[in-house]
């Protein structure tokens, strides 16, 4: 709140309270794209951006589960994540079991898949990965961090190139204003996981 | 003159960002004021920006027939601006708050004039993070 009640005392003649668009209710949308209401034009939109940030969220999962060390880090992340789920798509839960999360022939499967690398790749060492920016003193226990950070923020910068996209195709301007500030959001994500790989020294 | 709601909705959402860039001209030259050596001339960098960007603003403001917002006479410090860190929240809090304004331009446009908002978003957002803030799920929303 602090950061609206500064935009307001700053910039208070523009009214920016009074800029929400569309003040119609939404439709209530549905997930899949074959039960989109002919009520919600944005049924399938929503569907598409409601898979590709359930691939995120089983992304982060299994980031998190190959690298409890950056558990800290990764849940906020991923629970922005599920508001964006929450935001486009309110009838969608996270499931716990990331297999049952993404939907097949996601859209938007590829925002999961050049994310987390797989155990496998996780616990493999610079030395074998032949990784170019693996450098002589990279532990083993630092590739597999710096390939679960690098793959994540390839992902969100994935996620932030098709919610921009998305935005251009939304009809109601409510549903261009969550998606316009979800890639913001994402633009932040990828951000910070460079920062954190930045900071970590891996 | 704006004609029709839709008009006037994005008239709107422009003067709020016109509001929201001379907020954040002020705010990077008053950072700028505390910070020292890359940091400042980040601030200085970003106060051209939103010089550029107001002024971008304005300009489709006028087309549209109207008069844009001027900045205010003053404004008023959200806290003390007083030393290196308070900068750095400002320029933070200031980029947050231009995301969500960006928008609020993003949804009153047309499809098919929607990029250069969300670019603008984006790049706020981003701004935000490189002054400290941490990441949010609707960045400068309530």
């Amino acid at each position: 709140m602090e950061r609206r009640t500064f935009l307001v005392l700053t910039a208070s003649a523009a009214g920016l309270a009074g800029c929400t668009p569309d003040p119609e209710p939404e439709p209530r949308p549905t997930v899949a794209p074959s039960t989109a209401g002919p009520a919600d034009p944005d049924g399938q939109l929503r569907a598409r951006v409601a898979a590709g940030e359930l691939g995120l969220i089983a992304a982060y999962r299994s980031a998190i589960e190959s690298n409890h060390g950056l558990a800290g880090e990764l849940e906020p992340l991923m629970a922005d994540h599920v508001a964006h789920l929450g935001r486009v798509a309110p009838g969608t839960s996270a499931a716990s079991d990331p297999s049952s999360a993404a939907p097949s022939a996601s859209p938007s499967a590829s925002e999961s898949s050049a994310a987390a690398p797989s155990a496998a790749e996780s616990s493999a060492s610079a030395s074998t990965t032949g990784e170019p920016g693996a450098t002589p003193t990279a532990t083993p226990s630092t590739t597999p961090r710096r390939k679960t950070l690098t793959g994540l923020a390839e992902a969100e910068s994935l996620a932030l190139a098709e919610r921009t996209s998305a935005c251009d195709s939304a009809q109601s301007p409510a549903l261009a204003r969550d998606l316009c500030l979800i890639a913001a959001s994402e633009a932040q994500h990828a951000q910070a996981l460079l920062d954190l790989r930045k900071g970590l020294g891996v | 003159m704006a004609t029709s709601d839709s008009d006037s909705f994005f008239a709107d959402a422009l003067q709020a960002a016109v509001a929201g860039e001379h907020a954040a001209v002020w705010a990077s030259g008053r950072a700028a004021g505390e910070l020292s050596g890359g940091s400042r001339l980040q601030a200085l960098k970003e106060l051209d920006v939103h010089r550029r960007e107001r002024d971008e603003l304005s300009q489709q403001v006028s087309a549209l027939g109207s008069q844009p917002v001027d900045a205010a006479a003053a404004y008023i410090e959200p806290f003390p601006v007083d030393n290196p860190r308070a900068a750095r929240r400002l320029m933070a809090d200031v980029n947050e708050a231009l995301a969500a304004t960006y928008a609020d331009v993003a949804a009153a446009s047309p499809p098919a004039a929607r990029r250069v908002p969300v670019a603008r978003s984006v790049a706020a957002a981003v701004r935000a993070i490189e002054w400290g803030a941490e990441p949010e799920a609707f960045p400068g929303a309530p």
